[in-house]
């Protein structure tokens, strides 16, 4: 096997080698497509990132609770916005048959008064650390269990300089209450822009305008093997007045919601398409006026008895190495820009999945640019050699 | 050599092309323009013949028609015998590469590939590939005495080699029909001469049916054959005897007019 490989790598056919040899030949129209595709690549990559990044922000304090069921307000269309429920519904879920645990959660917008004297809107995110559904997850310094103490609260490392906290043990003030900053947690971004603080639930009401008697979620967690689909159906029969949710149907209505009815994720996709167009565009121009150079010599190989197909073979080829150059350079230049916006408030994800749709993306741009100049190579006139 | 053995093994008895009744009309209607008419002619392997005339008098459109670029707007062509006249494009296609080299004026080779990778990229249209297309371009450029120019790139070589390295690339598909437009037109004699003494090496030694359309007069005398157009119609198709006849005559209905060789030339360089 090995040697065969090796014998295409010394022996290529040679519609590759021209295909390369017609790519090379012209240096400055080179760059000019490569620009274009990394350009195209870096553009979709970084909105796709972004909006993966910005979907992914919305619901990770629900993809991150380690609840099965969610039950809220009716009508509550994303978790950092939703009414007030009765408490009651808490020891109601525990009463259902099936139901391993149920904890409260409130998350509620509030003010923060930064060491300077200024204000800052955060969203509180109450938890009961007992059981710890809703728990801060990547803590950075400092110990959660900590937070079961009244009065304390843990941050996110990102927000340290928007906040006007330097240090473990800072004494803050939230919502007009003293609080006390036992620790730190790492990427746990909050899609409004403003922070999630996490404390207990105790503490938390004092925070917010919620009466203690009151929760804005009970989260719930299922026996192991119990099917969450009926237990949904059981817990909305049973509690009646509220909605009842699985786990990834609150997280992608929370996602569509931030993403599509606020135009966030639309102008995301609306740039991501513009770098495709751009893409097209600036590949379609250069491939064509690359044939264009070179059509003497398609017109030679016409002439000589080639093939539509390997006329289209060339033509494609060179698609799709211009394609595989400009996404490997794109794909680099991506990765730095993700690596350089790590600490930044804007998280922009490159899942596997994304990188090979990319990948996809580039080579149907490339390929699909070339449909012009695929269109003038098939109405060449052999003839055109004697001319 | 072996390659000429089976080119003599594929090529049937009889000519390689054969015309009836061929005409050409570009256009319709008031702007119609006609560029052949009436043209009956057979090229027979083996032998050279060069398609002579002043500047529109349909050798360009005959050689087109011949080597199945162009379909004729009136009569008959055969190619080994097959009708390819009312053909579609893809099929022509397939049929120039199977029996028919070009060679070109202004040489067409590609400028981005080196001598042997042009003779390479003629030999891959045919499907070979690996080291065997390597082995046989080397070969081809060894038959037109540029063994050692097969890195060479097209702009490092003179007039006469790129020529060659042409005729190498037509050689490619071991055609039965070499078709070759004004190929001398760019050189000195000599070398001129020399490219003429290839195709007749290659026509006489290989059995091959070359086409030659120039207006070079001084290379006359290496044909076997010159047929001379007006107005797009034959008016002269003189027969060379060689000066050391072959065994058998290759086509004895080509031989139509037999006078001394020295004869013919005088009077088709006088017209």
């Amino acid at each position: 096997m090995s040697s065969i490989t090796a014998a295409i790598a010394r022996f290529p056919r040679m519609s590759t080698v021209l295909a390369v040899r017609n790519m090379v030949h012209d240096r400055v129209r080179l760059v000019v497509t490569l620009i274009g595709i990394v350009f195209a690549v870096v553009l979709i990559g970084v909105q796709l990132g972004l909006f993966i990044g910005f979907a992914r922000t919305t619901s990770s304090l629900i993809d991150h609770a380690g609840a099965d069921l969610w039950i809220m307000a009716p009508g509550t269309r994303n978790i950092d916005q939703s009414a007030a429920i009765s408490e009651r519904k808490l020891f109601q879920a525990l009463a259902v048959p099936g139901i391993q645990e149920a904890a409260k959660l409130i998350t509620e917008f509030t003010l923060f008064k930064r060491p300077d004297g200024g204000n800052e809107t955060v969203i509180v995110v109450g938890f009961d650390p007992a059981q710890g559904l809703g728990a801060p997850w990547q803590v950075a310094e400092g110990d959660v269990k900590n937070l079961a103490y009244a009065g304390t609260v843990m941050i996110d490392e990102l927000y340290r300089e928007k906040l006007g906290v330097t240090r473990i043990g800072q004494i803050v003030e939230i919502g007009g209450r003293r609080a006390q900053v036992v620790g730190f947690t790492r990427g746990i971004r909050s899609f409004t822009q403003s922070p999630y603080v996490f404390a207990s639930f105790a503490s938390a009401l004092d925070y917010s305008r919620i009466r203690s008697d009151q929760t804005k979620y009970v989260l719930c967690r299922l026996v192991p093997g119990a099917d969450a689909a009926a237990m949904r159906k059981a817990l909305s029969e049973r509690l009646g007045d509220v909605e009842v949710l699985t786990s990834g149907e609150f997280s992608r209505r929370t996602q569509f919601y931030w993403m599509f009815t606020t135009g966030a994720g639309l102008a995301l996709l609306v740039a991501a398409l513009m770098g495709l167009a751009v893409g097209v565009v600036v590949v379609s121009q250069t491939l064509y006026a690359t044939t264009i150079d070179h059509l003497p010599e398609f017109g030679t190989l016409r002439a000589i008895g080639a093939s539509s197909r390997y006329l289209y073979g060339v033509i494609i080829r060179q698609a799709v190495l211009s394609a595989l150059a400009g996404y490997g350079i794109g794909l680099g230049v991506t990765l730095a820009i993700i690596r350089a916006s790590r600490n930044g408030g804007t998280a922009i994800l490159l899942p596997g999945e994304l990188a090979a749709g990319l990948l996809a993306l580039t080579l149907v741009m490339c390929v699909g640019a070339a449909a012009i100049s695929i269109r003038k190579v098939t109405r060449l006139d052999p003839a055109m050699v004697f001319k | 050599m072996t390659s000429a053995r089976s080119s003599l093994e594929i090529v049937p008895p009889g000519p390689v092309v054969s015309l009836r009744g061929v005409g050409k009309t570009y256009g319709a209607g008031k702007t119609a323009l006609r560029a052949l008419a009436a043209i009956d002619l057979d090229i027979a392997a083996g032998e050279v013949t060069i398609l002579m005339g002043p500047s529109g008098s349909g050798k360009t459109t005959l050689l087109s028609i011949i080597g199945c670029i162009l379909r004729p707007t009136a009569g008959e062509v055969r190619l080994l015998g097959q009708e390819v006249a009312e053909e579609n494009e893809a099929a022509r296609s397939a049929l120039r590469l199977a029996h028919i080299g070009f060679i070109f004026q202004g040489y067409n080779l590609f400028p981005t590939l080196s001598a042997r990778q042009n003779v390479e990229l003629a030999l891959d249209l045919k499907g070979l590939g690996g080291r065997a297309r390597r082995r046989r371009a080397d070969e081809l450029l060894e038959q037109v005495g540029l063994g050692d120019k097969g890195d060479a790139y097209p702009a490092d070589l003179s007039g006469g080699q790129k020529q060659r390295v042409a005729i190498a690339r037509a050689l490619a598909g071991e055609p039965s029909l070499i078709l070759a437009d004004e190929p001398t037109a760019a050189l000195d004699l000599q070398t001129g001469r020399r490219i003429m003494m290839l195709f007749a090496d290659l026509a006489h030694r290989l059995h091959r049916g070359v086409v030659v359309v120039t207006h070079d007069s001084r290379i006359l005398d290496l044909a076997d054959r010159v047929v001379t157009l007006e107005d797009g119609r034959i008016i002269r198709d003189i027969a060379l005897p060689r000066e050391s006849a072959p065994a058998a005559p290759l086509d004895a209905s080509l031989l139509r007019r037999r006078r001394s060789r020295e004869t013919d030339l005088k009077e088709l360089v006088a017209s």
